[in-house]
């Protein structure tokens, strides 16, 4: 058997890796726009801030890929694809499969605003990005979007020693992830980290003659060098469009659970499809490394003949401000928004938590402070636990002794400290 | 759930042919180390106890199991696993009060009884009825009545 | 196959599997550094151990950010590549059973190795709450009890 892999991001590693656990026969290979090999995106802000070196973020080597006997087209990008002749174009050669997995990953958006194509606009999406940032040098930086990926980028270029502004368009950083207490608990201690956070604020351009020197937004005018866009991502569905395959309301590829796309013999995974949320039910995007690799699992199991099931998306973010843990799991009050919510929350000097619970079950939960316990609530989201069941087994001494580890959710579940 | 495997460890022989017929049936194997029901054996008693689920009302393992893999159906009562969703973590076999819920390593998964998706084979094939698939007021009907004869004889 | 199984009935909380792990494995004397941690549940009188359970599918090795999780090939032992974690964390919340620990020390999640095939935990444990065996023989043996239980009762009920 023949698969072919586009991408060789986490989700298109993930494949063949697992391809190769099943079958050592069968013949994968891997296509990729990019000619470098498999890197970690969520290690690239520890590089940004001089944690880690930028050698450490790339997981595998060529001999790696030999040695799981991966052929690989990398720098190569592919042209087409023929789904009715099995058949893909990359270059000018032609490549026929048996199984074909998509796993083409997304793209951070620069919008066309004035100004953007500036020298010193910048985004954080892979390691070559990281390296153009540095070579910059950049001292005064705005980051446009307070998402997860905002929030680290600003934290680490504090650590380099710049003075970081953080932007963002919503009433609140993070907005889904976190619900608006938390949020400010967290903004707080950025600002406390010395990095100037403004919330509600759209940006309008940029400016500069060949420079970036100065960002608008309809407020007021920032002195920088640097723009970094944190500001949400494309998924890269052309290529799947052009072949003819689905695509969802949400801009990406449209799956089962098993990973497979419409056509037959043609599987997606990674940032680049949308999948049911593990509590909706309802199509979400999962822009999450786990995801990824979750959803890789289960699309070369299922194109192996093996049998396969996504259990869906559900969001684990976490971010360690100033060395203080912050999780968001699962959806927060916007995401849940239509749905009764009961609000279980507990603000003490150290800790923060809320738990969102709809119908009895848990929906969602965000805690500043500690990660003790989350463990166990990021069980019962996605298993669907009821809460009343969890209160009854918690109380039990036969159940509590063979799942004491769930002890450590108590807190949260009975909203005491 | 009216109907349920009711074990008479009285006429169990220990012949292990439920355990063989398991296996088989369930690994296309004669394996009674991977069988789900399996005969405790007490030889010096002469006594025999086949153990199998037990089906129970809040079942250990269902709490237990992380991944959501074990479900209890409200509507017929079975236990069940779902072995795509197994992650492999033996909470199950540590939960289980009776044993039943075993590991397979070769797989890495849990395994427990299924009832054979409705005619478990284990009783099909037990030959001393010590095995029987009934409704559950039947089978403490005939228990009643045992009961009632011993004290009608000894008395 | 052997895992650690747990006894908790048999454990009386005193804490020297993790004294114990914290020397072997990160060369300090106190629980913090532990790998085996024991939950104490106050109200029911309960002290029990808990530890990476090597799961075959483990939840932690989807979410590490820096693939450095992976089962041993040979032994089935769910081990990581510690030098190349950069301690983000993640593995901490998909792990149900809290077993990957934060090591201070160093920033970096570790979990049990089993130290090998022979954990010293369950060497020095005094109580005889930790057993290291055969995953199937720990079900062999709790239904051994549960149908000696049932002899006893049937015994009970018919002959008197």
């Amino acid at each position: 058997m023949r698969v072919l892999i586009i991408g060789n991001g986490a989700a298109g590693n993930q494949a063949a890796a697992c391809i190769r656990k099943h079958s050592s026969e069968c013949e994968i290979v891997m296509f990729a726009r990019e000619s470098f090999p498999e890197y970690s995106a969520c290690a690239l802000p520890d590089v940004l801030a001089g944690w880690i070196p930028l050698d450490k973020t790339f997981l595998k080597t060529s001999l790696d890929y030999e040695q799981l006997q991966i052929k690989t087209c990398f720098g190569q990008e592919v042209n087409n694809v023929d789904i009715n002749k099995q058949c893909l174009e990359a270059g000018d050669k032609k490549y026929y499969y048996d199984r074909l997995i998509m796993a083409t990953g997304s793209q951070p958006i620069i919008p066309k605003i004035d100004g953007s194509q500036l020298n010193g606009n910048f985004v954080v999406k892979t390691p070559q990005d990281i390296e153009r940032i540095i070579d910059h040098k950049p001292t005064r930086a705005v980051i446009v979007g307070a998402g997860n990926i905002g929030v680290e980028t600003a934290s680490a270029l504090r650590n380099r020693g710049c003075i970081v502004y953080l932007i963002e368009m919503q009433d609140r950083i993070m907005p889904l992830l976190y619900d608006k207490k938390p949020a400010d608990i967290i903004q707080t201690m950025l600002e406390q980290e010395d990095i100037r956070v403004f919330t509600g604020e759209r940006v309008t351009g940029v400016a500069g003659e060949q420079q970036v020197e100065r960002l608008l937004t309809d407020q007021q005018e920032i002195e920088c060098d640097t723009v970094i866009w944190a500001a949400g991502v494309r998924q890269n569905v052309e290529l799947a469009r052009k072949a003819g395959l689905k695509i969802g309301g949400l801009g990406g590829i449209e799956v089962n659970k098993y990973m497979q796309c419409s056509e037959p013999g043609v599987f997606a995974c990674g940032d680049c499809v949308q999948s049911p949320h593990v509590y909706t039910g309802k199509p979400s995007l999962s822009l999450l490394w786990s995801s990824a690799k979750r959803q890789a699992d289960v699309a070369a199991a299922n194109c192996m003949g093996k049998l396969d099931e996504y259990e869906g998306n559900c969001s684990v973010v976490i971010e360690e401000i100033m060395g203080i843990p912050c999780v968001a799991i699962g959806l927060n009050l916007h995401g849940l928004a239509g749905y009764e919510t009961e609000v279980i929350e507990h603000e003490s000097e150290d800790l923060y938590y809320r738990l969102l619970a709809v119908d009895d079950r848990v929906a969602g939960f965000q805690c500043v402070g500690s990660l003790e316990g989350t463990g166990s609530i990021f069980t019962m989201i996605k298993k669907g636990t009821p809460l009343s069941e969890a209160r009854k087994l918690l109380h039990n001494k036969g159940s509590i002794s063979t799942m004491a580890w769930y002890m450590d959710s108590s807190r949260y579940i009975f909203g005491e400290y | 759930m009216d109907k349920l495997i009711f074990v008479d460890y009285q006429k169990c022989v220990g012949c292990a042919t439920c355990e063989m017929v398991c296996s088989l049936v369930h690994e296309d194997i004669c394996s009674p180390a991977l069988s789900r029901i399996r005969v405790v054996r007490y030889p010096t008693e002469a006594s025999n106890v086949p153990i199998t689920c037990a089906f129970c009302e809040s079942p250990p393992c269902v709490s237990v199991c992380p991944s959501g893999a074990i479900t209890k159906n409200a509507d017929s009562g079975d236990v069940l696993i779902n072995p795509v969703l197994c992650i492999g973590c033996r909470q199950c076999v540590q939960a289980c009060p009776f044993g039943h819920a075993n590991f397979n390593f070769a797989r890495g998964t849990a395994f427990k009884c299924d009832l054979c998706g409705g005619s478990p084979q284990c009783v099909e094939f037990c030959w001393t009825e010590a095995l029987q698939y009934v409704p559950l007021e039947r089978a403490l009907g005939e228990k009643r009545e045992a009961v009632g004869r011993n004290i009608l004889q000894s008395s | 196959m052997k895992r650690i199984v747990v006894n908790t009935e048999a454990c009386d909380g005193c804490g020297i599997c993790q004294l114990v792990c914290s020397a072997y494995k990160a060369g300090q004397w106190h629980p913090a550094f532990a790998r085996i941690k024991i939950k104490q549940l106050q109200e029911f009188g309960l002290n029990v151990p808990v530890v990476c359970m090597h799961c075959t599918y483990p939840p932690c090795e989807i979410f590490c950010v820096m693939n450095l999780i992976y089962k041993d090939p040979d032994t089935a032992y769910t081990l990581r590549n510690v030098e190349r974690c950069i301690g983000c964390r993640a593995c901490e919340i998909a792990c149900p059973f809290s077993a990957a620990v934060w090591d201070p020390l160093n920033e970096v999640v570790v979990n049990c190795d089993l130290c090998g095939g022979t954990p010293e935990c369950v060497n020095h444990c005094p109580t005889g709450a930790l057993i290291f065996m055969d995953i199937s023989e720990a079900a062999d043996k709790k239904r051994r009890e549960a149908a000696g239980l049932r002899i006893l009762e049937a015994s009970r009920g018919f002959s008197e």
